[in-house]
């Protein structure tokens, strides 16, 4: 379910930025001139003991910056939806829709990504890792502990980022494998738009402030 | 083509509103499918559910992942909120409980209820839900009301100032088990779905 730093890190605006050196050309050259994405993605979610818990698949959506949609359909259907200023997160078997302004949703850390007012090297200490096997590995360390991942690690194959980990203060791992990738086509734009089906309860957030 | 959509609908909703409920005391054969259900599901010891939950409290309202380990008086649960709001821990035993944050803070209580209450205002009858989760009363707890399917499966239970309804069911090994619960009192509702069930 972290898939909020994802976003946070694909659709963010300050990857570009993220400066000089080498560790940064992989992340940059990846999203230099990346308005849109499609992507099939699998996720697993694996337990500190080694354990896959859960396994889902679906498609990512993004038009950077700010607007996403992330739509799981195996095993369940999921919807969670940023239209820019609020994400939707729609569950369809829970009946329920949940409605939070951007911030607020994504946290701290992912919220001080997506303003791009930090600059990530203030956040992360960004090492690489070496290739093997043409896969370069980008490891990405919050430089401060209240975040809630201990580490990220971001796999590229070429300038195509293939596959993204993230480990919790459980020591639980969310690994993220992006299997087709379409770069700069034409997205739908009512996909990054939300409307509550019929009958759903819809619990609004910025309702209650 | 609507039409018979239409159509399809309302013989679905027809079936459903003419299944049979049974009250305890009403049928023989049902009761007693109920009473072997129950030992059944009452001699669980140790079990784990993966699924997710859903959560309205008067002033706001969450979704997540949840990871349920129960060892006899022992759980563990794994709560993993969505958009990097990051995963909860709630482990207890009889003698309390911790709740650790994302952020690794580690907080006890004597029980998950009291724990809860302090941490977020509202709470869960984290005692009583350990059994209405596996679709059978409290023991400990009067029953106001209870219902049974032609299965001898509960379907609809008010205890402890709550309403449980399960509207699924599913398989686990020789037990049938709930796939899909809707809860609530007068200040909360909770719906939880549960992906598998794992025993032992």
């Amino acid at each position: 379910m972290r898939y909020s730093l994802v976003f946070a890190l694909l659709a963010g605006p300050w990857f570009a930025a993220v400066g000089a050196g080498n560790e940064a050309t992989l992340l940059s050259r990846y999203l230099e001139g990346l308005v849109t994405l499609k992507a099939a993605f699998e996720q697993e979610l694996i337990d500190e003991s080694g354990v896959t818990r859960e396994r889902s698949r679906g498609t990512l959506y993004l038009h950077r910056p700010g607007k996403f949609r992330w739509e799981y359909d195996r095993p369940y259907q999921q919807s969670i939806v940023g239209d820019g200023q609020r994400v939707w997160i729609y569950d369809k078997d829970l009946e329920q829709v949940t409605v939070k302004p951007l911030g607020t949703a994504l946290g701290s850390t992912p919220a001080l990504l997506l303003g791009g007012k930090v600059d990530p090297k203030e956040e992360f200490v960004v090492t690489e890792r070496g290739e093997q096997g043409g896969i370069r590995v980008l490891h990405l360390k919050p430089k401060r502990d209240e975040g809630q991942y201990t580490e990220i690690q971001l796999s590229f194959e070429g300038s195509m980022l293939r596959l993204m980990e993230l480990r919790d203060s459980f020591g639980q791992t969310t690994r993220i494998r992006f299997v087709a990738q379409n770069r700069n086509a034409a997205i739908e734009p009512s996909l990054f738009v939300f409307t509550p089906p019929p009958g759903v309860d819809v619990i609004d957030a910025a309702e209650n402030l | 083509m609507k039409a018979r959509h239409a159509a399809l609908g309302l013989l679905l909703l027809t079936a459903c509103a003419q299944m049979p409920v049974y009250h305890l005391g009403g049928n023989a054969a049902i009761d007693q499918a109920w009473q072997r259900h129950r030992g059944e599901i009452d001699a669980l010891r140790r079990w784990s559910l993966h699924g997710r939950v859903a959560v309205q409290t008067p002033r706001d309202g969450w979704q997540a992942g949840l990871q349920w380990r129960q060892a006899g008086e022992g759980f563990s649960l794994r709560i993993v909120a969505p958009l990097g709001q990051g995963t909860y821990g709630l482990d207890g035993d009889a003698s309390g409980v911790v709740m650790r944050t994302p952020d690794n803070k580690s907080l006890t209580a004597r029980d998950a209820e009291t724990l809860l209450s302090e941490q977020l205002g509202w709470t869960l009858p984290v005692a009583g839900l350990h059994y209405w989760v596996r679709g059978i009363p409290d023991p400990e707890a009067p029953v106001s009301r209870l219902q049974l399917d032609p299965l001898g499966r509960m379907i609809d239970l008010e205890q402890s100032g709550w309403h449980i309804s399960v509207l699924s069911y599913g398989h686990s090994g020789a037990v049938d088990l709930p796939l899909k619960l809707f809860l609530h009192s007068d200040q909360l509702k909770v719906r939880m779905v549960v992906q598998s069930w794992e025993m032992g």
